[in-house]
């Protein structure tokens, strides 16, 4: 099971939070959005259906910005998110 | 709040909340409560978790876990260590996932009052301790193709109801040795292929290979049950697909010992609360509180965990009918621990209907609306406690409802069930009779569709009105005595 977070290039993460049911992708894209900087721009990759409402929810909450959710294969998402 | 990513893991292994959207919640949060014992203080902690993130509302469940709602995502850590520190993990839940993986063993189903029942054949709950030791947290279970659901019953009424989950075992003589039968690929939703009583696996399993026994049957379930769809990720599945001789084969390869042979369909008994008070062992007696449909404010948990510690041991027990146990109390306490929890607005009953009535959480699952199945059940037992009074006694009448087809309000296997249908505005039910567990057990049929409640109650009052009429022993027989046709005609009276 992964969950680290990883730099992709200057500017762009990938949390992969495959594996983890409610309320983990949440918790862990809170803690990975408080780590980059703003402006940078993190993707979160889950196979947990409720996430993908849950997510978008907390970081629009949060005031970031939900760029776009992907579904990139079945069951499987990924959610894009711009912080502000 | 901070957690380190190895903590994380172990919790992720441990711990989840499930997805709900009814009234308001999104998640609910199921405690399992191991062998359906936890003493009063645990239960007043669980009840300051449940006033503090849920609202102040418990559902005891008929896996014997206690579910909260209105959890949010971000106390969650800061419960799950609450937790932690109890000694508690949750259901895993992973059903949320479209894909047929992370299921786990559920809370394992047991007699509640196994070790005190005077007439049980063998205490089962250090052998359900050892499956919970082995199952709780292990990687190796958590990524089923599906949930995997345990019942072991030791006392005679196999009360866990062995016949509607993956894996039924219940205590049985054989030849003067206590041992267990096994049934296999129970279950009353709808996932293919469709409900199902589950299968005797016809073999005589020795005290000392059950454990073995169960853990193989999981090994069996994870490997071979499919991959291919959800629909078709249950054991019942496979159960069915194989056929029972060898899924037997695979299980005696597995344990490497060859089980002996033994003609039965299941437990001859099966699904009987241990209602009322009832002498213990040691001479002591256990009195069991029904809550009629498992809901309980934290207030009152807190109280009758007080009870439980001033006239008993505080030794409690969740039981397979939403109701709470609590034991170990004296004889002459029974009067004033009645009399206490009277004052607590709980009367004990003198039928079973309110020990026995289940009704499932649509309210908050969010597949029905208004009247709720809990509500609904409530209503149609107590209308029914006024119509007949102490004239139910013995007739040994199920009233259970569900909301959806997945059945958790267990109409199925119920003698008197209702299950919603969402319209527009409006629930109505459909009504089921005739299903039952144990010796001759089957699933109940419809009789009328589409009904208001009100309509429900006007026909099941007929339909008892003519058993207690006809002069049946119980309600089953006189189930068994008439036709669909002549008892669809009987509760409709009215119309006539
Ligand atoms: S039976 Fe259906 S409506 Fe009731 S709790 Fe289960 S899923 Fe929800």
């Amino acid at each position: 099971m992964m969950n680290e977070l990883k730099q992709k290039e200057e500017g762009l993460y990938h949390l992969e939070a495959i594996g983890y049911s409610c309320p983990y992708p949440e918790l862990l894209a809170r803690q990975a959005l408080e780590e980059i900087n703003e402006g940078e721009v993190l993707h979160i990759e889950t196979d947990n259906k409720p996430s993908v409402e849950e997510v978008p929810e907390m970081a629009t909450e949060k005031g970031h910005q939900v760029i776009e959710v992907e579904q990139i294969e079945k069951g499987r998402w990924l959610i894009k998110i711009k912080k502000k | 709040m901070e957690i380190s990513p190895e903590k994380l893991a172990e919790f992720n292994s441990k711990y989840s909340l499930g997805r709900e959207e009814g009234r308001g919640s999104k998640h609910f949060l199921r405690i399992k409560v191991t062998e359906g014992a936890l003493t009063s203080q645990e239960a007043l902690k669980i009840a300051e978790i449940a006033e503090k993130y849920g609202k102040g509302h418990l559902e005891v469940t008929n896996t014997q876990s206690i579910q909260l709602h209105w959890i949010e995502s971000k106390n969650s850590i800061e419960i799950f260590k609450k937790l932690d520190e109890l000694g508690f993990t949750t259901d895993k839940c992973g059903q949320a996932h479209p894909q047929p993986k992370y299921g786990d063993v559920r809370n394992i189903c047991t007699c509640p009052v196994t070790g005190y029942d005077e007439d049980e054949l063998i205490n089962v709950r250090p052998f359900v301790k050892e499956m919970n030791n082995f199952f709780i947290g292990n990687e190796d279970f958590l990524d089923l193709p599906g949930k995997f659901k345990i019942s072991v019953s030791g006392c005679r009424n196999d009360c866990a109801r062995a016949q509607m989950w993956d894996l039924g075992l219940f205590a049985l003589k054989n030849e003067g040795k206590i041992g267990f039968g096994a049934v296999v690929g129970g279950s009353l939703g709808p996932s293919l292929p469709g409900p199902q009583v589950a299968k005797p696996l016809n073999v005589f399993i020795p005290q000392d290979l059950v454990f073995e026994a169960t853990k193989s049957m999981a090994k069996i379930h994870k490997k071979n049950s499919s991959r291919e769809s959800k629909a078709k990720a249950r054991f019942k599945w496979l159960v069915d697909k194989w056929g029972v001789e060898r899924v037997r084969e695979r299980l005696e390869d597995k344990i490497g010992k060859k089980l002996e042979r033994l003609n039965y369909q299941g437990p001859k008994i099966s699904d009987k609360e241990h209602s009322g008070v009832r002498k213990q062992k040691d001479g002591n007696y256990y009195l069991n509180l029904p809550l009629f449909g498992g809901k309980l404010s934290a207030e009152e948990f807190r109280s009758i965990s007080h009870l439980a510690q001033k006239h008993g041991s505080g030794e409690l027990r969740t039981t397979p009918y939403q109701n709470l146990i609590i034991l170990d109390t004296p004889q002459e306490k029974i009067k004033t621990l009645r009399d206490d929890l009277k004052s607590l607005g709980f009367k004990i009953p003198t039928t079973n209907l309110r020990w026995e009535g289940i009704g499932c959480s649509a309210e908050f699952c969010g597949k029905a609306i208004k009247p709720y199945p809990k509500e609904a059940m409530r209503k149609v037992i107590r209308h029914l406690e006024e119509e007949f009074g102490e004239a139910l006694k013995g007739l040994e009448i199920k009233v259970r409802a569900t909301g959806c087809p997945n059945d958790c309000g267990l109409r199925n296997i119920s003698n008197i069930g209702f299950l919603g249908k969402r319209m527009e505005d409006e629930e109505l039910y459909d009504l089921y009779l005739g299903g039952r567990l144990g010796e001759g057990a089957k699933f109940s049929y419809p009789i009328y569709k589409g009904l208001e409640l009100q309509e429900i109650k006007h026909r099941i009052t007929y339909l008892v009105e003519e058993a207690i009429k006809e002069g049946f022993g119980t309600f089953d027989e006189f189930l068994d005595s008439h036709s669909e046709e002549e008892l669809k005609k009987i509760g409709i009276k009215d119309d006539e």
